[in-house]
């Protein structure tokens, strides 16, 4: 764990060194420490605004985001007890794009510049919710039953934004391409600070059910045996989880496989207990994703790779990998 | 964590004296599709004894252990934990008073042997206990014969070693009243008699036992009390002597039984005519 975190810092830094044109790392740290009132070297003006006014609201956007899914993957994984839930697979995600691009298209702006943001976050919300009621039958919620679903709704969610797509001219495609490629790049201090209390809510919340997590791997009836509110805990953890997950696709579009393949990788490293692999997750996913978006803006400078094709196209793999891996060493997972 | 510790008066207030009621059905009766699975059983099983569920396939005893235990909620009849009707606990008050071994476990992600273990302490979190949970789960884990394994990845272990690592979890709740399904199923003869034989013993030291067994022998040899179901009806219920005669034995099962005695004991050997 405080490995991940020096990493994470060391990236941070790294990352906001390297761009369009290079800072040096010190002159990173010296213009951190002069913010925090510490007068020690020296950064040009210049250097200065590019460091507060675009890389670092982009590298803090990139750790909320990747926190936020990072544990949210986690989170779900947890409740639905089994590790090939994701966040997208329940219809967060595309019901958060569906919101995006629908209040793109249609050209709504209730909520004036945070219209799209709103509309993403609300998506995520109900088509999550809707997603749930749909798949509860006797005061129960069949996993299996669950995950099918949210099949369905992000079936519908993309026949939706396809349909959305068709009619869109085309300063509205690129809008709606942001929304389905994922990036940090639109970082501002704005974003960060609306992302800001859903990100913590749900960080600082779903630990506390990591107890109750570790002991649903059990099974819902076990579960209950050991006295778990199972019914409870699964609400609980899934609002919270689709509240992150909203927030981060509001902030920054969708990035897939990063809640798929962070928890993945803690569990490997460092066992299935909730109590660490929540915190630990989404230190990682900070790290993966501000790692991620690095790569992204330095591969092909001028130009960026959009970040959420990049993570799938290191992520796909890479998961293919585990799987195969994970079975052979553990005897698979059931 | 602080959901599991939300009822702080959740603990039973005594340890249960020899002879009350540990779990009770009365005139329990449980419907599916129009169908009896359970078709108005009474059952009282009391601290200090074991009482053996056994019959034919389809007979019912699944859903009358889950009724049992509270899983299932009978359509008509109550069933009583100690001496209030089990719809009135929580859940983990539920958790402190009875503890369930199912026919298998599976495990959504591959906790350590010790892990689990310690999850059957899950409902004493935040109450006092004379013991530590180090010394509850090593002695758990030594009684099941699983000690070896505490690090090892549950998912990695044979079925036989499953089946006594849940016994040492259902071992480490402490609950008063056991809930054991088949709990012999995966295992071989000197593990099926260790098991046995600790069950026993937690009869012995006073709580109420009931198992649910396919094995008449095993039945008769360590149960105090047997419960014969067919159809989702109590057919007999007594110690094995009275009922484990060959007219009812052979009618239950549909095929001739012969009850025999071991030479030089007076013990039961139960065996279908050939």
């Amino acid at each position: 764990m405080p490995t991940l975190v020096l990493l994470l810092l060391a990236t941070s830094i790294v990352s906001a060194g390297m761009g369009a044109f290079d800072i040096p790392s010190d002159q990173v740290l010296s213009s951190v420490l002069r913010h925090l009132g510490l007068d020690v070297g020296h950064v040009s003006d210049a250097n200065e605004a590019v460091l507060w006014n675009i890389r670092f609201p982009r590298i803090v956007l990139g750790i909320m985001v990747g926190a936020c899914l990072g544990c949210a993957g986690a989170a779900m994984q947890g409740v639905f007890g089994n590790p090939l839930a994701e966040p997208g697979v329940i219809g967060v995600s595309s019901g958060a794009a569906l919101g995006a691009v629908g209040a793109i298209v249609l050209g709504v702006s209730t909520f004036g510049s945070w219209t799209v943001t709103a509309f993403a976050f609300a998506g995520g919300l109900i088509t999550t919710l809707f997603v749930y009621l749909l798949s509860r039958s006797d005061g129960r919620t069949e996993v299996v039953t669950l995950v099918l679903t949210g099949i369905a709704i992000n079936a519908l969610a993309g026949a939706a934004i396809g349909l959305f797509t068709f009619v869109a001219d085309d300063a509205e495609l690129r809008s709606i391409t942001f929304w389905n490629l994922g990036s940090v790049g639109g970082a501002s201090w704005k974003i960060i600070g609306a992302l800001a209390p859903f990100a913590l809510i749900g960080l600082l919340v779903l630990p506390r059910y990591a107890r109750a997590l570790d002991i649903m791997a059990l099974g819902e009836r076990g579960a209950r045996h050991l006295g778990v509110d199972t019914e409870r805990v699964r609400i609980v953890v899934v609002v919270l989880s689709a509240t992150l997950v909203g927030a981060a696709v509001a902030a920054a579009g969708v990035i897939t496989f990063v809640g798929l393949v962070v928890p993945h990788i803690i569990r490997l490293i460092a066992g299935p207990r909730h109590r660490l692999l929540l915190p630990a997750s989404a230190v990682l996913g900070a790290l993966v994703t501000v790692g991620a978006d690095l790569a992204a803006r330095t591969v092909a400078m001028p130009k960026e790779v959009p970040l959420g094709v990049l993570t799938a196209l290191i992520g796909a793999p890479f998961f293919l990998w585990l799987l195969r891996r994970t079975r052979s060493r553990q005897g698979g997972w059931a | 964590m602080r959901l599991l510790a939300r009822n702080r008066t959740a603990a039973p207030a005594t340890v249960p004296e020899v002879g009350t009621i540990g779990v009770e059905a009365e005139h329990v009766t449980y419907a599916i599709a129009g169908r009896n699975l359970v078709d108005g059983v009474s059952l009282t099983v009391r601290h200090g004894e074991i009482v053996a569920v056994l019959g034919p396939n389809g007979a019912g005893k699944s859903t009358l252990l889950g009724l049992l235990t509270g899983d299932l909620t009978p359509h008509h009849g109550t069933v009583r934990i100690a001496d209030r009707p089990s719809s009135d606990y929580s859940q983990r008050e539920l958790a402190l008073r009875r503890a369930v071994l199912p026919q298998s476990v599976t495990l959504s992600f591959p906790f350590t042997v010790d892990e689990v273990v310690r999850m059957g302490r899950a409902p004493h979190a935040g109450l006092p206990s004379e013991e530590s949970e180090d010394t509850i789960v090593a002695r758990a884990l030594a009684e099941t014969d699983v000690a070896h394994l505490a690090d090892r990845v549950y998912p990695s272990l044979s079925g036989g070693e499953r089946a006594r690592v849940s016994l040492a979890r259902v071992l480490a709740q402490g609950a008063p009243v056991l809930f054991l399904d088949e709990p012999t199923a995966a295992l071989d003869l000197k593990h099926t008699e260790d098991v046995l034989r600790l069950a026993r013993d937690r009869a012995r030291q006073g709580d109420a036992v009931v198992i649910v067994l396919h094995d008449l022998n095993l039945a008769a040899a360590y149960a105090d009390r047997i419960a014969l179901l067919a159809h989702g009806r109590l057919v007999a219920c007594g110690p094995p002597e009275q009922v484990c005669t060959a007219p009812v034995l052979s009618e239950l099962y549909g095929h001739p039984v012969d009850v025999l005695r071991r030479p030089g004991t007076d013990e039961l050997l139960i065996l279908p005519s050939r």
